[in-house]
């Protein structure tokens, strides 16, 4: 038995939707919503992009800070008032129940469909019938049997679960402004904290931690490490940003994503890593 | 979903019917009532007829149990059983008295449609006695949520966590059907 619960916007309990016998995400192939592939999986690390099949996972969930009860609980439905008419408009998110496996999507405006509409066995224009359409794929997924989170976009585990944003937060402008003022740096063009965007401050608040645990010797020789790729030019003991470009680099630099191939001595960029161990 | 909504009201409006009909079974049997077609018969007859209706009625509710939605209870998140078998018994004897002392029929329809409408709205107050005759047992059940449901189940409770509810309909958000057959 399925059950499709619902998330409405500024409530905490959720409401049921419908059950069914069939499951909503299946896994048969000609069916078009059919399960990803979860073991192709990797720790979430914001340093990993993810392929296309890749998903990010985040194991024993259930311990973290970011578990809601309607998780940790066991699931009787019965609990779960049944959804009114009007309360369909302000959906956050749906969340299908099949056995031990919770798979939530995120109702953007987009999966709601308000206009007029047919169905294709039915030749009949509908108006004022709203409908919600259902991914193919949800957008995260939590398996309870084995207490591991899935997801693809952390902004979208964020969405369900508040404050999992913080395993990748972003800089503020005076965390960045401090960050800007380190003697190893130093603005040209009139490059200052307001014009570093988005995933070059999601970079910086992960290096300000790794920078303030490097003892002195470390740090120089992670300066000289980044002067030997010669991306940002090396002026008076400081690297000269003029652009976000350049910060980019610096902040890769810092990261310790430049590295030369071992045989053929190329010199490259990682722009994702996974750590080996964690492969494994 | 439409059609099941509907369904789920019809459903509701039915059970209310059947657990106020006795109403006016006992207010036909008291005027000494019966059909013109059993003149030649004794009473007894007509009032067997009248007493049968709501019970053939509620059977007929049994089949429309299919048509709504279905729910699941875990035994483990079962705190508290109480059995409700007797609760209905102050309001049946409640809705007998008022029957007894009605003189007329537009009393009897006026007072009638009153206890209709309010055990319609009330929700919590779907006691129809006659699932009793179909062996059915009425509970109240407080869940680990603490919510606290109304169970109509064949099955007997007598401490928490002995039995799942693998398939329960929804009459509505407080009350709940078991349609499961009981093993022997």
């Amino acid at each position: 038995m399925t059950f499709l619960l619902a998330k409405i916007k500024r409530k905490t309990n959720l409401l049921k939707v419908l059950s069914s016998e069939d499951d909503i995400y299946t896994y048969s192939d000609d069916d078009k919503y059919k399960l990803p592939t979860l073991d192709n999986s990797i720790e979430y690390n914001p340093a990993t992009l993810l392929e296309d099949e890749q998903w990010y996972k985040y194991e024993k969930f259930s311990a973290s800070e970011y578990i809601i009860d309607f998780l940790t609980n066991d699931f009787d439905s019965v609990n779960y008032s049944q959804i009114e008419k009007d309360s369909l408009n302000k959906i956050a998110y749906l969340c299908s129940i099949q056995g031990n496996v919770y798979y939530f999507q995120i109702i953007s405006s987009s999966l709601v469909i308000r206009g007029k509409w047919f169905s294709l066995d039915v030749l009949e224009i509908e108006t004022n019938r709203p409908i919600i359409t259902i991914n193919k794929y949800a957008d995260v997924i939590f398996d309870k049997s084995n207490d591991v989170l899935y997801f693809k976009r952390l902004s979208n585990a964020n969405s369900i679960f508040k404050g999992m944003d913080q395993l990748y937060r972003e800089a503020t402008e005076t965390e960045t402004a401090t960050f800007l003022s380190n003697d190893f740096l130093s603005m040209k063009n009139n490059f200052n904290e307001k014009l570093v965007n988005v995933p070059n401050r999601k970079r910086i608040a992960s290096v300000v931690d790794t920078l303030r645990k490097y003892p002195d010797d470390k740090k120089k020789q992670i300066l000289t490490y980044i002067q030997g790729y010669n991306l940002v030019p090396f002026v008076n003991n400081s690297f000269e940003i003029d652009s976000e470009e350049s910060l980019k680099l610096v902040l890769y630099g810092l990261e310790q994503r430049l590295f030369t191939t071992e045989i053929d001595k190329e010199q490259k960029i990682a722009n994702s890593t996974i750590d080996i161990h964690v492969r494994k | 979903m439409r059609e099941k909504k509907k369904m789920n009201f019809i459903y509701r409006l039915f059970l209310a019917i059947n657990s106020t009909y006795l109403i006016i079974v006992v207010y036909l049997v008291k005027k000494d009532y019966y059909f013109n077609f059993l003149e030649n018969y004794a009473h007894y007859f007509s009032w067997l007829i009248f007493i049968l209706t709501p019970i053939v009625l509620t059977a007929i509710s049994f089949l429309v149990l299919k048509f709504l939605s279905s729910d699941s209870l875990n035994k483990k998140s079962v705190v508290e059983v109480e059995l409700a078998n007797n609760s209905f018994l102050p309001t049946y004897l409640g809705y007998f008295f008022v029957s007894l002392s009605i003189d007329n029929i537009p009393t009897l329809c006026i007072v009638f449609i009153i206890i209709y409408v309010f055990t319609f709205l009330s929700q919590t107050l779907y006691f129809n006695p006659i699932f009793l005759l179909f062996n059915y047992n009425f509970y109240f059940i407080k869940t680990t949520n603490n919510v606290r449901i109304f169970l109509i189940t064949k099955k007997l409770l007598r401490k928490p966590g002995e039995d799942d509810f693998e398939k329960l309909k929804r009459i509505n958000n407080y009350t709940f059907i078991d349609i499961e057959k009981i093993k022997k």
